[in-house]
């Protein structure tokens, strides 16, 4: 491995290719900052210049694009409570309200540390055990998709909090919303009522942006009085205190490294990437905390999964875009489109046959977090600029670049309409009292979800294969889990059946995780059922312990 | 697909050489009220059609010509969202088409209520052979033996399609020849999650690009039947022509460039012109063969009877299986 590295570096670090990436990143942080132009906009517009260039150079541009990109969103995700690409959805959360109770300084500290963990953890997967894990991502068969699928759609349930019929409504009427349009296999038109322009359907990102960046700026300039205020409140300057929010980071070390786990292995199966580990990761990071009552406020950990997880999902679809030749992204996909055009044609064989490509994307991933954190300090400064200009300025600016970026994505005029309905949508619901972010969710694996079922209805009608199939098990029990964790919060620590939660959950894991094929999963398995053993007798002796403090 | 490609290409190339020369003079002929045509893909960024005009994008704002032009991508409906946008484009030469045999699969399938003859072909570019794949699992090895395993199976193997497109026709019309039926398993949006299928074994079936058929055997991956093409392709000689195993068919994906109905012959002229420089180029063409596309220039009229054959092979397939319209 290291000779590999020996032999990249000097096609790496030449200055030529140094600068392209710094500019990569720049671009990269200002698309990704701006709500409504997405990361794959960025790298589309950089496509064409790589060209010209050789192949290392052109991709670890597109890398330094993709990196700064995953990043920037945070800025306005903190800063204005819109997250400024769908990687960011669940980096608002809790950075807005941090950011508004008067430590945006410290939010976006934590933002910026917490992508750059997640994406170091990503490039040393990267480079350790890449062809290894890349080979999960080909056991992954329609059936097991839509069984992941169902699984994030149990994490509505707790995004919701406590209003959950609410958010179940909501997270319904996103399916609802998903299957209008063309129907994903044959195109035939539903649900149009005979209105052409639908036919088009909605697209789930002109829903995303006109959801929490138009639905949210009416909320905010409701009355002439609040239009006129300036996003920060009072003003008081930024300081960005970067050493305090690294321990802060670093402290929470555990959930870094989860979230960045979640991130890589959401990277590695083809699927919707990004947008999607952001809010696995949040979910789990809420669950795992003692503090989960603070989540939702301006919790340090809130912020911290979402970043580190969607800068590890990059690292992840490279992993199969190398591995496999396979995209796992939109992001991806465009990397191997310029990787073809230099006749480079990804494989199982292509890390040993062309080392120096290889590990020059290895360590031009490594080195675009290290551009990324330094850059981010720079365009921080500017960013945080705007919690000076006044709402309604903000809105009219914001408004504009959301429309121009819908536009952009396809061309079609119907999207800016749809952001547009979704707005006033996004509004009402907020106003009402409805968690919005389960119908996001249920917009954007909507249509995942009815790809992967008619792929498996078209080969059978046989639905036991979801319980057959080791993956598919293992991602519905752990769905079954998820709807009722709320139960066993509320009850932990008060009843007396709580207690057995976690080692009912290693233990009816550990059967899927037994049946996969290999030696180390049935042995983790075996692990699994001895931890949730241990953890049962522990709770039992405990419990036969009188307790003193009542 | 009763063009011979290879043989084209070869012909081409001599006359080409003769009329290099003359290529200039019409460009000045024509003045267009744009500065930059734009030129609508019906499909998404990075994928197959989007980088091979992304290519040409390059070549003609290096070249001489007026006017560039500019990559649009329009996915959506199986490419048929950007045709109906080219189709109702104003006929100025302003608004350029790509397009390949989707165009006549979405009139078959009712997504577009008008053909190719809803538009003014200018120029076929590139032809880009189908490959007959198949996972590494099968148990067959060749052609023969696969049209043996669907005939004691028909309807009971699973072929990674995109429904009711042109790699679902690839096999329609393998099915019509050869007396076989397949059961298609759909995978819409292109050729690599097919792929994808193909290597974890949820699929048996599906065409495979060049880029897979050249790495992915080796190891056992994926298997490669036949080239539906008259020669077998230099990259990858060891797999044969349908030809050569006895199946009369040959299927490509054929790019090239429309106009919307109505655009004065000049116009037409004028971007056929500008399109040939590209092709000509030597670097052009051996950037293309690395793909496994071959770049096969033919003008509007040699372009236009084109699609007349074609549209007839794809609507006899469509009245003899009774899909889409014809149901």
């Amino acid at each position: 491995m290291f000779e590999n590295l020996v032999l990249a570096a000097p096609e790496l670090f030449t200055l030529s290719t140094m600068m392209l990436m710094m500019v990569g990143t720049v671009a990269g942080l200002l698309a990704g900052a701006v709500p409504g132009f997405t990361i794959a906009m960025a790298v589309v517009l950089v496509l064409p210049f790589t060209f010209s260039m050789s192949p290392v150079q052109g991709l670890a541009t597109m890398i330094a694009v993709y990196v700064g990109g995953l990043s920037g969103g945070l800025m306005s995700g903190i800063l204005t409570g819109i997250p400024g690409t769908p990687s960011s959805v669940a980096t608002t959360f809790d950075g807005y309200p941090l950011a508004r109770s008067g430590q945006p300084g410290l939010a976006l500290g934590i933002g910026v540390w917490s992508s750059f963990f997640g994406g170091i953890f990503a490039a040393l997967v990267l480079m350790l055990v890449a062809p290894q894990l890349a080979l999960i991502g080909l056991e992954f068969q329609p059936v097991d998709y839509f069984s992941l699928i169902i699984f994030a759609l149990t994490v509505t349930a707790s995004l919701a909090g406590d209003q959950m019929v609410k958010g179940l409504m909501s997270g319904l009427f996103g399916l609802l919303i998903a299957t209008v349009g063309s129907d994903v296999v044959f195109g035939q038109p539903r649900f149009t009522f005979g209105i052409d322009r639908l036919e088009q359907g909605f697209a789930f990102l002109p829903v995303l942006v006109g959801i929490f960046a138009f639905g949210r700026l009416l909320g905010d300039v409701n009355t002439s009085e609040k239009a006129h205020q300036p996003l920060g409140g009072e003003t008081h300057v930024v300081h960005i205190n970067y050493l305090a929010a690294a321990r802060e980071v670093l402290s929470r070390w555990t959930n870094v490294l989860r979230s960045s786990a979640i991130g890589v292995f959401v990277g590695v199966l083809p699927a919707a990437g990004s947008t999607i580990s952001n809010v696995l990761a949040y979910d789990q990071a809420k669950k795992a905390s003692k503090e989960h009552d603070e989540f939702g406020k301006g919790a340090v950990d809130g912020i911290i999964a979402p970043e580190a997880a969607n800068n590890a999902t990059a690292g992840g679809a490279l992993i199969v875009m190398m591995a496999l030749g396979l995209p796992g992204d939109i992001m991806t996909a465009i990397m191997l489109g310029a990787l073809l055009i230099h006749d480079v044609i990804p494989s199982p064989s292509f890390i040993t046959d062309e080392p120096t490509i290889a590990y020059s994307i290895f360590l031009a991933f490594f080195v675009a977090n290290f551009m990324m954190l330094v850059l981010q300090s720079f365009t921080l400064r500017g960013f945080v600029l705007i919690t000076k200009v006044k709402l309604y300025m903000l809105t009219g600016v914001i408004l504009f670049y959301c429309a121009l970026g819908m536009f952009a994505l396809n061309n079609i005029s119907w999207d800016m309409w749809t952001l547009f309905f979704f707005g006033i949508l996004g509004f009402l619901m907020r106003a009402l009292g409805f968690p919005v972010v389960p119908l996001v969710l249920g917009v954007v694996l909507g249509s995942i979800a009815e790809a992967r079922l008619s792929q498996v209805f078209a080969r059978s009608d046989d639905i036991m294969v979801f319980l057959t199939r080791p993956w598919s098990l293992f991602f519905l029990l752990l769905a079954c889990f998820s709807i009722v964790f709320p139960i066993y919060q509320k009850h932990r620590g008060k009843a007396w059946w709580a207690g057995f939660y976690p080692s009912l959950l290693l233990i009816v894991m550990a059967y899927p995780v037994f049946l996969m094929p290999g030696t180390i999963r049935p042995v983790a398995a075996g692990l699994m059922v001895l931890a949730g053993l241990i953890i049962a007798v522990l709770h039992l002796r405990r419990d036969r312990t009188p307790q003193s403090a009542e | 697909m009763k063009i011979n490609a290879l043989a084209v290409k070869g012909m081409l190339a001599g006359i080409a050489s003769i009329f290099a020369v003359s290529a200039t003079p019409a460009q000045a002929a024509v003045e267009l009220p744009c500065s930059t045509a734009k030129l609508i893909v019906p499909w998404g960024p990075g994928g197959g059609t989007a980088v091979i005009f992304g290519i040409f994008e390059k070549a003609i704002e290096a070249s001489d010509a007026p006017t560039k032009i500019k990559v649009v991508t329009m996915p959506g409906q199986g490419g048929g969202a950007g045709a109906k946008e080219a189709h109702a484009a104003k006929p100025d030469g302003c608004t350029l088409f790509a397009i390949h045999q989707h165009l006549v699969v979405n009139y078959i399938n009712g997504v577009t209520d008008f053909s190719w003859d809803g538009f003014e072909p200018v120029a076929m570019l590139t032809d880009t052979p189908e490959i007959i794949g198949a996972g590494g699992h099968v148990d067959y090895d060749d052609l023969e033996g696969m049209l043996a395993a669907a005939k004691a199976n028909p309807g009971g193997i699973p072929t990674g399609v995109s429904m009711g497109a042109t790699s679902h026709f690839l096999w329609i019309m393998l099915g019509a020849k050869t007396g076989t039926d397949f059961q298609y398993v759909p995978f819409q949006g292109g050729t690599a999650g097919r792929i994808t299928g193909l290597l974890n074994g949820s699929i048996d079936l599906g065409g495979i690009n060049m880029a897979a058929a050249r790495t992915q055997r080796d190891d056992g991956a994926l298997k490669a039947f036949a080239i539906a093409a008259d020669e077998r392709s230099d990259l990858i000689p060891d797999v044969p022509t349908l030809k050569e195993l006895g199946v009369d068919m040959n299927y490509s994906l054929t790019r090239g460039i429309m106009l919307p109905k109505g655009t004065p012959k000049e116009i037409v002229d004028y971007w056929a012109e500008v399109f040939k420089g590209p092709t000509e180029d030597e670097g052009f063409v051996a950037e293309q063969a690395a793909k496994g596309t071959a770049v096969v220039y033919l003008g509007p009229e040699e372009y236009q009877a084109w699609w007349k054959d074609t549209e007839g092979d794809f609507l006899d397939a469509a009245k003899e299986l009774k899909v889409g319209r014809f149901q």
